[in-house]
C-alpha cells in the first residue's frame, strides 16, 4: 500500500460511496431474504436457490473491495 | 418456512391438499433472457476497454483532475452487478411464489409482488361455477401448460392461474371436487331434514334410477324417511288437531289472554280450563281490554267493544 501526499478526495469519495451502497444493499436484501425463508414452502427450491443468491453477491462484493484495496 | 397447507402463517388449512402447483418454469425463460443480457454487457465491455487501454489503466490510482478512467468503471460496474442480479432474483421470487393450493374444499392462489408484496386468495370449491383452461402458442401447446380460469359465484372476482403444468387435467380436479362437494352438501342438508334427498345431478342416480349415496348417513335418513312415511300413512298424527298443537299455543301468546306454558300439565288439562274459561266469558259481559305488555300483531290500545244490535247502554231508554 503506497499512500500518496496528494490525496484524491474523490478517489476515497468514490470508495465511500460504493461502501454505503454496498451497507444499504446488503441491508435491503437481509430484510427480503428473511422474508421469503418465511414464507418459502418447505421442500421446495427456494433454500437453494438463496444460498446460491448469496453467495453471488457476496463474492461480488468480495471482488470489489479486492479491487479497491489492490489499488490503494 | 411454511407448510404446504399453510397458505397463511395465521390460518391453517385443515383440508388434505390435494393440489399444490408452482408455475411452469419455461414461463420465467423470457424474463430470465431479458436479464441475462444486460449481465453480459459489462464483461463484453471489459474485455474491449482491456484491450483498448491495457491491463495497467485499470490498476491507475488518481490524479486530482483526473481520476482513473478504468477504476471508476470498475466500480460502476460492481455496482451495476448487485443490482442487476437482485432484480434478478426480485423476478424470480415473483415468479416462484405464485402459487395455486386445491385442498379438498378451498381453492387458494398466492400472488406474489417483489419481495415484501403478497396476495392471497380463498374461495370455496362450493362456489365455483364454471372452470375452463386455455392453451395458447406454440410453446404452451409443445410443453403442455395454461391457464385455468375459474368463474365463481357472487360478488367474488374470479381466479386466473396462468402458466399451470396440465392446465386441463388442473381444471377437471377442481371441477370433479366441487361437484363431490355439492353432493355431500346436499346430502347432510337431507340428513338434518332441510332438503330433498333426491340428488338433481343425473350421474348420481344409478341404472335403476333410484339415487346413488355418498354417504351412509344420507342413506340411513332416506331409509328413516320412508319408514316414516309409512307409519303416517297408517295411523293419523293425533297431534295435528288443532287444540294439540303447539302452534296453536304460540299464536294463543300474542292474545291478551296471557298462558303461562309452565302451568299447563297436560294438553288434556288445558283444553278442560280453556273450556272452563270460555264458558265464563260467555256469561260475562264484553268488557274492552286494556293489555300493558306489546305482544305481537296487537295494537297496545284495545278499541272498545262495538255496540251489538238492540243492546242498551246505561242510562238509555226506549223511546216509543
Amino acid at each position: 500500500m503506497n499512500l500518496d501526499i496528494n490525496i484524491n478526495i474523490v478517489f476515497y469519495a468514490i470508495v465511500v460511496l460504493f461502501g454505503l451502497f454496498v451497507v444499504i444493499y446488503i441491508g435491503y436484501n437481509w430484510f427480503a431474504l428473511s422474508q421469503i425463508y418465511k414464507f418459502a414452502y418447505k421442500g421446495d427450491k427456494t433454500q437453494l436457490v438463496m444460498i446460491v443468491y448469496i453467495a453471488i453477491i457476496f463474492a461480488i462484493i468480495a471482488a470489489a473491495f479486492a479491487y479497491i484495496i489492490s489499488v490503494i | 418456512m411454511l407448510e404446504k397447507g399453510a397458505y397463511d402463517p395465521e390460518q391453517q388449512s385443515n383440508s388434505e391438499v390435494l393440489l399444490f402447483l408452482h408455475k411452469f418454469y419455461l414461463a420465467f425463460v423470457p424474463q430470465a433472457i431479458l436479464l441475462i443480457i444486460p449481465l453480459t454487457l459489462p464483461i463484453i465491455a471489459f474485455i474491449i476497454l482491456v484491450n483498448v487501454y491495457g491491463w495497467q489503466a485499470f490498476l491507475d490510482k488518481t490524479v486530482v483532475t483526473n481520476i482513473g478512467p478504468m477504476f471508476m468503471y470498475m466500480i460502476g460496474i460492481f455496482a451495476y452487478l448487485l443490482i442487476i442480479v437482485a432484480i434478478f432474483f426480485n423476478a424470480w421470487v415473483t415468479f416462484y411464489f405464485d402459487v395455486v393450493i386445491v385442498t379438498r374444499t378451498h381453492l387458494i392462489t398466492v400472488n406474489q409482488y417483489g419481495f415484501f408484496n403478497r396476495k392471497i386468495a380463498e374461495q370455496s370449491l362450493l362456489r365455483v361455477q364454471d372452470v375452463s383452461a386455455r392453451t395458447t402458442g406454440f410453446w404452451q401447446t409443445w410443453f403442455r401448460y395454461g391457464t385455468v380460469f375459474v368463474e365463481t359465484a357472487g360478488e367474488a372476482p374470479n381466479f386466473i392461474m396462468p402458466d399451470l403444468k396440465n392446465s386441463q387435467m388442473v381444471a377437471n380436479t377442481i371441477l370433479k371436487l366441487h361437484d363431490e362437494l355439492v353432493a355431500t352438501e346436499y346430502e347432510e342438508m337431507a340428513v338434518e331434514g332441510e332438503g330433498d334427498l333426491r340428488s338433481p345431478e343425473s350421474h348420481f342416480m344409478d341404472k335403476n334410477n333410484q339415487p346413488v349415496f355418498n354417504t351412509n348417513a344420507a342413506k340411513q335418513a332416506q331409509d328413516d324417511l320412508s319408514e316414516k312415511n309409512n307409519i303416517a300413512q297408517q295411523k293419523p298424527f293425533v297431534t295435528q288437531s288443532k287444540e294439540f298443537s303447539i302452534s296453536n299455543l304460540e299464536s294463543l301468546k300474542s292474545t291478551s289472554q296471557e298462558i303461562k306454558l309452565n302451568e299447563i300439565g297436560s294438553f288434556e288439562e288445558f283444553n278442560k280450563n280453556k273450556a272452563v274459561e270460555e264458558e265464563k266469558k260467555d256469561s260475562q259481559p264484553i268488557k274492552p281490554e286494556v293489555s300493558n305488555s306489546i305482544s305481537f300483531g296487537q295494537q297496545q290500545n284495545q278499541p272498545q267493544a262495538e255496540k251489538e244490535e238492540g243492546e242498551l247502554e246505561e242510562g238509555e231508554s226506549i223511546k216509543l
